[in-house]
C-alpha cells in the first residue's frame, strides 16, 4: 500500500490522475487548482475514485463526490487522510 | 401565426407566445435567461455574422461548452442563413483543423478554454476568414488571412434579425461522425430533417411547456441538441449542468430546479447508478428519464428502473445521419422488453433488409434500415461515403438487428467495423493505423470490448517485432501525440501472435469471443 504522509498521498494522488486523464496530468500541477482545468470529467472522476479506493482500500461514500471533496488535488489528499483514519 | 419550419423558429414561436418564460438555466450559477432574452442574444448574432459577411449556406464551426452563449451562437447562426457546425469539445486541434477543413467554414465561434486547440486548428486553413473569441490577443500566432473579434462585440449589435430568405430544404447544420476509413464525414442535416425529427420526439415524450430537462449531454452530439430543440419548440427550459463529475451536485441542481426530465447515454446511468444516492432520492418533479446513444446493459437498465419507481424510462435509437432519433421503447413495455430499442419514432420507417434487399424474416438477422423525412441530405461533399449508406431503400445503419412477433426491434450488431465508445463513435481502422505507425508493431487488431461505464472500450491487440523491447506503456505514450484521448485504447493486450484465417486476414471475431470470455470470467457484465 502507498504511503500515507501528506506529501506521499500528494504524489499518488498525482500519478493515478496522470493515468485516468486523457492528455494526463502537466508536472508541477497547483495543488490548489481545479482540476477540471486538467481535464477531470466524469468517467476519470470514477476511474479516479475505484483507482484510490482500491490503492489505499478505503471506500468513498456517494455524499463524498462533491467539488469541495475532489475538485483539486489538495482537496482529495485531505479527504483521503480522513478516510484513511477511519478504516 | 405560422408553423415553425425552420429550427430557430422554434425560439421565436416561444418567444412570441410568451417571452419572459424561463428557457436556459446555467445550473452552476444559477443565471436564468428568459426565451425574450435569448432570442434578442440570438439576433444579435445573426446580426453580427450577416454584417461579417456570412451568407445562406456558408459554414460557421461552433465550439464552446454547453452555455448560454452556445444557445444564442447556434440559433443565430441558423438565423443568419448559416450552417452551424457543432465541433466535439474533446476534440484536439488537428481533429477540428479536418473538420474545418472539409466543410470549408468561414467562420469559427469559440467559447471560453479553447485557446489551444483554436490556436492549433486554424493554421493552413484556406477558407476561414473570421474566428470569433473571447480573447482575440490570445490567439497566437494569428495567420495573416484570418482576423480574430471578440465575442463581446456581439452585444453591441442591434436586437433585430436580418431579413433574409430562407426555406426548410436549406441546410441548418454539418455534424462529423467518424467513417469506417477514419476520415471525418459530415452528416448533412437540413431544417426540414431536424424539424421533422423535434416533432416526432416531442410527441412520443409527450412534453410541454412546464417541463424542463437537466442537460448533461453537450449541445455538439445530436442526442444533446434534441434535447435543447424539443425544449425550444413547446417553450420548456433546459437546465445546464456542466458538473456531472460530481453526480450529486447534478442531481442537487435537478432537485433544486424541479426538473421533469434527465437524459443520459448508458455512462450517464453507471455512474448515478454506481456513484450517487440517486436511489435515495425521492425526486417528485421528475416525470421521466430518456437513454440513448448506445446500448445499455440489461443489468443496468434493471437497476435504473428499480432505482426510480414510477418513472418512465424510455429507451431510444438512432443515427447522427437520422437528425437525432429513429426508434424509442414505451415505457410500459420496458419491463418485458429489456434489451429492445422498440418501434419506429412517428414519421419513421424501419425494416431489416437482406443482403439483397429483401425484407427479412420476423426474427430473422438483417441490417436495420431506416425511411423518413429527418434522413439526412448525406455526407458533406462526399459522394462515395453517402452512397454507402443512403440508397432507395433509405438510409442503412450499419447495425444489424431483428424484428419480433410484436413488432419491437432489437440490435445485435454491427456490420461494419466500429466501436462506439461513450458517445463517440470511432473507427477500429483509424486505430490500427496510428498504431503501426510505432516501429516496433508487427501485427495490430484494434477491438471494442464491453464496458459497462462507456458502452464499449477500445482493445487493441498487438504483436511487437521479433527481439523487440517496446512495452504496451511505450505504445501508449506515442498514441498520445497521434490519437485525441477518446479515439486511444483503453487497454493493450501484447501478444506473440493473432489468430489468422489461411490468407493471413487476422479473425476479429475470435479475439471478440476470447474477450467476452475472458471478461465474464473476471465478473464483468
Amino acid at each position: 500500500m502507498p504511503g500515507t504522509d501528506s506529501g506521499e498521498l500528494l504524489r499518488t494522488i498525482a500519478g493515478v490522475l496522470g493515468e485516468v486523464l486523457p492528455d494526463g496530468l502537466p508536472p508541477g500541477w497547483p495543488g490548489d487548482r481545479p482540476l477540471v482545468d486538467a481535464g477531470l470529467d466524469s468517467v476519470a472522476m470514477l476511474e479516479l475514485v475505484t483507482a484510490l479506493e482500491a490503492r489505499f482500500g478505503v471506500r468513498f461514500a456517494p455524499e463524498d463526490m462533491d467539488a469541495m471533496n475532489f475538485g483539486t488535488l489538495d482537496a482529495i489528499a485531505a479527504l483521503l487522510a480522513r478516510r484513511i483514519a477511519g478504516r | 401565426m405560422i408553423e415553425a419550419y425552420l429550427v430557430h423558429h422554434f425560439v421565436e414561436r416561444s418567444a412570441a407566445r410568451d417571452p419572459g418564460r424561463v428557457f436556459v438555466v446555467e445550473g452552476d450559477t444559477g443565471a436564468r435567461a428568459s426565451y425574450g432574452d435569448v432570442l434578442e442574444g440570438i439576433h444579435r448574432f445573426a446580426r453580427f455574422l450577416h454584417g461579417e459577411g456570412i451568407r445562406r449556406g456558408d459554414r460557421v464551426g461552433l465550439l464552446a461548452k454547453n452555455s448560454r452563449l452556445y444557445v444564442e451562437a447556434y440559433y443565430g447562426i441558423l438565423a443568419a442563413g448559416g450552417i452551424a457546425v457543432p465541433l466535439n469539445t474533446a476534440a484536439d486541434g488537428p481533429t477540428l483543423r479536418d473538420f474545418l477543413h472539409d466543410c470549408g467554414a468561414r467562420a469559427l465561434v469559440a467559447g471560453p478554454g479553447f485557446r489551444r486547440p483554436v490556436t492549433e486548428a486554424i493554421g493552413a486553413l484556406p477558407d476561414l476568414e473570421l474566428v470569433l473569441v473571447d480573447d482575440p490577443a490570445a490567439i497566437d500566432p494569428l495567420p495573416a488571412h484570418l482576423r480574430a473579434l471578440p465575442l463581446g462585440a456581439v452585444a453591441e449589435m442591434p436586437a433585430s434579425p436580418p431579413d433574409l430568405l430562407l426555406i426548410d430544404q436549406d441546410v441548418a447544420a454539418i455534424v462529423y461522425t467518424s467513417g469506417s476509413t477514419g476520415r471525418p464525414r459530415g452528416a448533412t442535416l437540413t431544417h426540414l430533417n431536424i424539424v421533422t425529427n423535434t416533432r416526432s420526439i416531442v410527441s412520443y415524450l409527450g412534453l410541454g411547456p412546464d417541463d424542463r430537462v437537466l442537460q448533461i449531454l453537450p449541445f455538439y452530439y445530436v442526442y444533446g441538441k434534441s434535447l435543447l430543440n424539443t425544449h425550444a419548440l413547446v417553450g420548456g427550459s433546459v437546465v445546464i449542468e456542466n458538473r456531472f463529475l460530481f453526480p450529486n451536485t447534478a442531481l442537487d441542481t435537478l432537485e433544486r430546479e424541479r426538473c421533469t426530465g434527465l437524459s443520459g447515454v448508458p455512462s450517464t446511468f453507471a455512474i448515478l447508478l454506481n456513484r450517487s444516492n440517486l436511489a435515495e432520492r425521492e425526486l417528485p418533479h421528475l416525470r421521466y428519464v430518456t437513454q440513448a446513444g448506445g446500448g445499455m446493459s440489461p443489468g443496468l437498465t434493471r437497476r435504473l428502473l428499480a432505482a426510480l419507481p414510477g418513472k418512465q424510462v424510455f429507451v431510444m435509437y438512432g443515427a447522427t445521419e437520422a437528425s437525432a432519433r429513429l426508434s424509442w421503447l414505451d415505457p410500459a413495455d420496458l419491463p418485458r422488453k429489456v434489451g429492445s430499442i422498440g418501434k419506429p419514432i412517428p414519421n419513421v420507417e424501419l425494416r431489416v433488409l437482406r443482403e439483397d434487399g429483401t425484407e427479412a424474416e420476423v426474427g430473422e438477422v438483417g441490417e436495420i434500415v431506416a425511411r423518413g423525412t429527418n434522413i439526412m441530405r448525406g455526407y458533406w461533399n462526399d459522394p462515395v461515403e453517402t452512397a454507402k449508406v443512403l440508397d432507395e431503400h433509405g438510409y442503412h445503419t450499419g447495425d444489424l438487428g431483428k424484428v419480433d412477433e410484436e413488432g419491437f426491434f432489437w440490435v445485435v450488431g454491427r456490420k461494419k467495423d466500429m466501436i462506439k465508445a461513450g458517445a463517440h463513435r470511432v473507427s477500429a481502422k483509424e486505430i490500427e493505423d496510428a498504431i503501426v505507425e510505432f516501429p516496433e508493431v508487427h501485427l495490430v487488431a484494434v477491438i471494442g470490448v464491453p464496458d459497462e461505464i462507456l458502452g464499449e472500450a477500445i482493445r487493441a491487440y498487438v504483436v511487437f517485432r521479433e527481439a523487440s523491447t517496446a512495452t504496451a506503456d511505450d505504445l501508449a505514450n506515442f498514441l498520445k501525440k497521434r490519437l485525441p484521448a477518446y479515439k486511444r485504447p483503453a487497454e493493450i493486450v501484447v501478444r506473440d501472435d493473432l489468430p489468422r484465417n489461411e490468407s493471413g486476414k487476422i479473425m476479429k471475431q475470435q479475439l471478440r469471443a476470447e474477450a467476452a470470455g475472458r471478461d465474464a470470467g473476471a465478473g464483468k457484465e
